[in-house]
């Protein structure tokens, strides 16, 4: 009940505000009115009685104030108050605010934006309600690298279902693509093919429609379900509600669309937004093959997520996991004794994947807050010494010490919520332009950047931060002044302590944007070697790439499209050579597949039965045509068919590696093991890079496509003239040399190579425009300071000219003023560059952490932008006419 | 606590309050309005009084203030004053 009257009086003191103030001021007015009647009465004159009414009251305003301070909630009033008086004062100094507002704008926007793009890429959780109990099963290989996915078989996953009690449910989940037509058209789809009971797991509720459950795929003849994404339904059908409930044809089978998901559910990985999900038993009836594939023991393709059961643990999980998989290898006798369950949770893997691109750029925007903020203070101390003598008078009459910093904290807080309001519509327009950086792909590729309550909430937290960085050094500066000196001082001698915090700002940060300006030139510096490098190929080539799918031919029917193709498309004008390959280099679907060769005498890794190599099929003139040079022996051509003896090219380091100190031409070697397919060595290719952009050498090899059972392959062909111009060609002669041939994708070299180096472009493109913010916001500081020390000196300036001093020797005294700090903050920031670089060398390419021209060019460009942004007001100064500043002040 | 006691003969005004403080502490204890009219405003903030205008003995309008709860208020002066007797 109190509470409840306290809540009641606290609502009227802050909206009636005015009438309990009318009700106080005529309380005391009847108050003081009765006093005088009572000493009339008690015989006083009218005029008497009025003095001594009032002495006895002690001062209505007094009493009112008293009254007031003790209020309920008048703490917030004050708060109020102070905003209101920050307002004022920021509209009193437009071009202080304005200077700040847009230091701290630019600041905080970058900070928003990364913030965003960290959230995107791995922060925000999951899409589904109950994301704190969802893990991760991961089953990983402990030796090798080599095989960094954590995915689990069927056999497994099907084990840890039935067995687990820790867990309340497991869902599995593997991408792969499909086929949707629409009319005449066909689209490619990414597709999770999920375990049926994925969203009974993950408790998505699709927005429209239903999700698929378990228990209708029991029956033999069950319906083939699938959902889409939402993203998907409003490319594809505009939003249509009408499709939930529609059938399509998807890889061939009429699936009936039972749902759509909610906005907020993008999958499990934040990079790929699937399009549609298929259960398993409608991905059965697509394909029968399918099911034998997944029923190998080796074929790892499934991620599991479990909902934790309450009160259980991860760890609990784990142990529980660990032993019914090693159950299942005992009974079924495997050999990959070699592999690890790790439960963890979701969210926990989430942050793990951040990794190091977005924690630099978490560094380096957060390095230009500091700037910004470092600006705003020199900027608050050069207005903190103007306003000494108010500071100075309040003090004098009662204010406490720490109500003035409350004030004047309140007033840096209301310049950086005002800049907040600035940086967001700013963060939110760069975070709208980060798609267009990313490369065009068939698939939907890309983060879910957006501004969203979670950014809010990190732009309040980052606009409180700005304000205790920014604020607390001037506040607690501004109210150490000795209140008599400051009374009594005439402005123009004044402020010389701070003047050395000052100096340390800007030398503060000149090295910090030395920092950031280093980081970006050796980015920018691995983006050239990337370019540079011998990939292996010739990237430059004008080439189209070309993924097409033939729906319904048989596996003879595809070999003969393929082999017509191969005839046909030579004589299309504009063609100069055309080759196919199971997949070339860069293709971005993680490692690519290996082989195991089996050599006599060769040391192999244990468990292993031959070295593992990476390999691509390629048909008949695929070298010339991609521009891989063939260093001895023959490239692959139309010899290799079927009937003919088997034969591979290998690369330098494959031929190095398995016949050290031997010519490797005419050399044999089994695929598969000791027992495995005899294969000869025909010709060695130059070695190359296969999966990245930057990547160790690795073995590699070549085998003719039609000695292989062949699946899908790329088109490659090699143009005369603009790639682009040939796609409709291509199209129509795919087309007419089999009706059922649809192209997928066609991307020209040059595209194909942009998204190859996607990664390291746009760190570069990120980094260095952030860097380049810091230099302009470090430029603004050193201008401030140099224009603000010379407007004080204007006197003395004025006295060196009177007393001989000429305009060069002026100009000379600023510019060495500011050479000073300058150089003092370039030598800090490339010693703090020299020991901190070496956190970005995995991030680095052909560049040494500590490499001369980047560190020299960046002192350099740093010293230029710093004598312009001095060279201004040391214009200004030498320009001093001196009976003008001699009377000045 | 004084302000209280000398709600208890009924509802009065500010300077009624004053008064009687006066006349219970027997002169002794002057109330000056600087701590009585901030230390009324409280009692009412968090309902131990209430206020409302009326007119003064000389047909003057006047706040006056009269306590609240009888009960909790008695509990409490009774549990104060054992407290000042036993100390």
């Amino acid at each position: 009940m109190p509470l409840f009257v306290k809540i009641q009086s606290f609502l009227r003191n802050l909206f009636s505000f005015r009438r309990v103030e009318v009700d106080l001021d005529q309380e005391v007015h009847s108050h003081l009115e009765m006093l005088v009647e009572e000493n009339i009465r008690a015989g006083m004159s009218p005029e008497e009685a009025q003095r001594a009414g009032r002495i006895a009251l002690g001062g209505i305003e007094q009493v009112k104030e008293q009254v007031r301070e003790e209020r309920i909630g008048n703490w917030l009033h004050s708060v109020i108050s102070d905003c209101r008086y920050g307002v004022r004062q920021l509209r009193k100094n437009p071009g202080f605010t304005a200077v700040a507002v847009f230091t701290l704008a630019l600041g905080i926007g970058a900070n928003i934006a990364t913030f965003s793009v960290a959230d995107a890429v791995a922060l925000r959780p999951l899409g589904v309600d109950d994301a704190d109990h969802i893990v991760r099963v991961l089953n990983t290989k402990v030796s090798g690298a080599y095989d960094a996915d954590a995915s689990s078989s069927l056999a497994e996953y099907q084990a840890f279902r039935a067995g687990s009690r820790s867990l309340s449910g497991i869902a599995a989940s593997d991408r792969r693509s499909v086929l949707l037509r629409r009319g005449e058209e066909a689209r490619l789809l990414l597709a999770n093919v999920v375990s049926a009971n994925y969203f009974d797991v993950l408790r998505v509720r699709p927005i429209l429609g239903r999700a698929f459950v378990e228990a209708e795929f029991h029956a033999p003849d069950a319906p083939h379900l699938i959902v889409f994404s939402y993203d998907f339904w409003q490319r594809e059908f505009n939003g249509d509600p009408l499709v939930a409930g529609k059938t399509v044809i998807v890889n061939q089978l009429e699936c009936m669309v039972v749902g759509i998901l909610p906005r907020s559910y993008r999958g499990t990985e934040p990079i790929l937004n699937p399009d549609v999900y298929v259960p398993l038993p409608t991905w059965y009836a697509m394909n029968s093959d399918e099911r034998k594939y997944y029923a190998a023991h080796d074929f790892r393709e499934f991620e599991l997520f479990g909902e934790l059961q309450p009160g259980a643990s991860p760890l609990q999980a784990q142990v529980e996991l660990t032993g019914i998989q090693n159950r299942l290898r005992e009974q079924f006798h495997q050999s990959d004794s070699d592999r690890l369950i790790k439960v963890k949770l979701d969210r926990e893997q989430r942050g793990e994947q951040m990794g190091r691109s977005a924690a630099l750029l978490f560094c380096v925007t957060g390095l230009v807050l500091l700037i910004a903020c470092a600006n705003v203070t020199n900027l608050l101390l050069a207005r903190a010494e103007a306003r000494r003598k108010e500071v100075a008078t309040r003090l004098a009459v009662g204010a406490s010490r720490l109500r003035l910093v409350r004030q004047l904290l309140t007033e840096t807080l209301v310049l950086a919520s005002i800049s907040a309001l600035f940086a967001y519509p700013l963060a939110s327009w760069v975070i709208h332009l980060l798609p267009s950086l990313m490369p065009p792909s068939t698939f939907p590729i890309g983060f879910d950047f957006r501004m969203d309550t979670r950014t809010t909430a990190f732009a309040v937290l980052l606009s409180l931060l700005t304000m205790l960085i920014a604020g607390l050094t001037p506040a607690f500066s501004s109210i150490r002044t000795p209140i008599v000196a400051a009374t009594r001082e005439q402005t123009a001698a004044g402020g010389r302590p701070p003047a050395r915090l000052k100096n340390v700002l800007v030398v503060g940060e000149v090295a910090i944007s030395a920092v950031l300006l280093i980081a970006a030139g050796l980015l920018i510096r691995t983006l050239i070697a990337v370019r540079g490098q011998d990939l292996g190929f010739d990237q430059s080539r004008k080439m189209l790439l070309v993924t097409f799918d033939t729906i319904g031919d048989t596996a003879s029917q595809y070999q003969a499209f393929l082999h017509k193709l191969l005839e046909r498309l030579p004589n299309t004008p504009g063609v100069e050579s055309v080759a196919l390959a199971g997949r070339i280099p860069m293709w971005g679907s993680g490692g690519g597949a290996n082989k195991i060769v089996w050599v006599p005498g060769l040391q192999t890794a244990p468990g292993d039965e031959g070295a593992r190599v990476g390999y691509a099929l390629v048909s008949p003139g695929y070298f010339s045509t991609i521009g891989t040079r063939i260093l001895r022996g023959r490239a692959i051509d139309e010899r290799d068919i079927p009937t003919s003896p088997p034969v591979a090219i290998v690369n330098e380091n494959c031929a190095y590696r398995l016949w050290p100190g031997h010519d490797a031409i005419g050399q044999h070697f089994r695929i598969g093991g000791s027992q495995g397919k005899d294969v000869e060595v025909v010709g060695i290719a130059q070695d190359g890079h296969y999966n990245q952009a930057v990547e160790d050498q690795r073995p590699y090899m070549f085998l003719p496509m039609f000695q292989e059972a062949t699946g899908d392959a790329v088109l490659l062909i090699g143009t005369k003239v603009d790639p682009r111009s040939m796609v409709n060609s291509v199209r129509h002669e795919l087309h007419s040399t089999d009706p059922n041939a649809l192209v997928l994708a066609a991307t020209t070299m040059d595209e194909h190579m942009r998204y190859a180096l996607y990664q390291n472009r746009l760190l570069v493109k990120l980094v260095t425009s952030v860097g380049l913010l810091g230099l302009l916001l470090a430029a603004v500081g050193l201008y401030g300071v140099i224009s603000y020390s010379v407007s004080r000196r204007t006197h003395e300036i004025g006295i060196r000219m009177a007393l001989g001093a000429n305009r060069r020797n002026v100009l000379g005294m600023v510019l060495n003023q500011a050479g000073k700090l300058v150089t003092l903050g370039v030598a800090i920031g490339l010693l703090g560059a020299f020991a901190l670089t070496h956190f970005m060398v995995s991030m680095l390419f052909g560049v040494s952490t500590h490499d001369p021209l980047t560190f020299l060019g960046v002192a350099a460009l740093l010293a230029i932008v710093a004598l312009i942004a001095c060279y201004i007001p040391a214009r200004r100064a030498a320009r001093v006419d001196p009976m003008v500043a001699l009377r000045y002040e | 606590m004084l302000i209280l006691k000398s709600l208890v003969a009924g509802e009065m005004h500010g300077l009624g309050v004053s008064h009687r403080t006066q006349q219970i502490t027997g002169g002794t204890f002057v109330v000056k309005p600087g701590s009585l009219f901030p230390a009324l405003h409280r009692l009412q903030e968090e309902g131990w009084i209430s206020a409302f205008w009326g007119d003064s003995e000389n047909n003057r309008r006047a706040k006056y203030y009269s306590k609240l709860k009888p009960k909790r208020w008695d509990h409490i002066s009774w549990a104060v004053a054992q407290a000042l007797e036993a100390s």
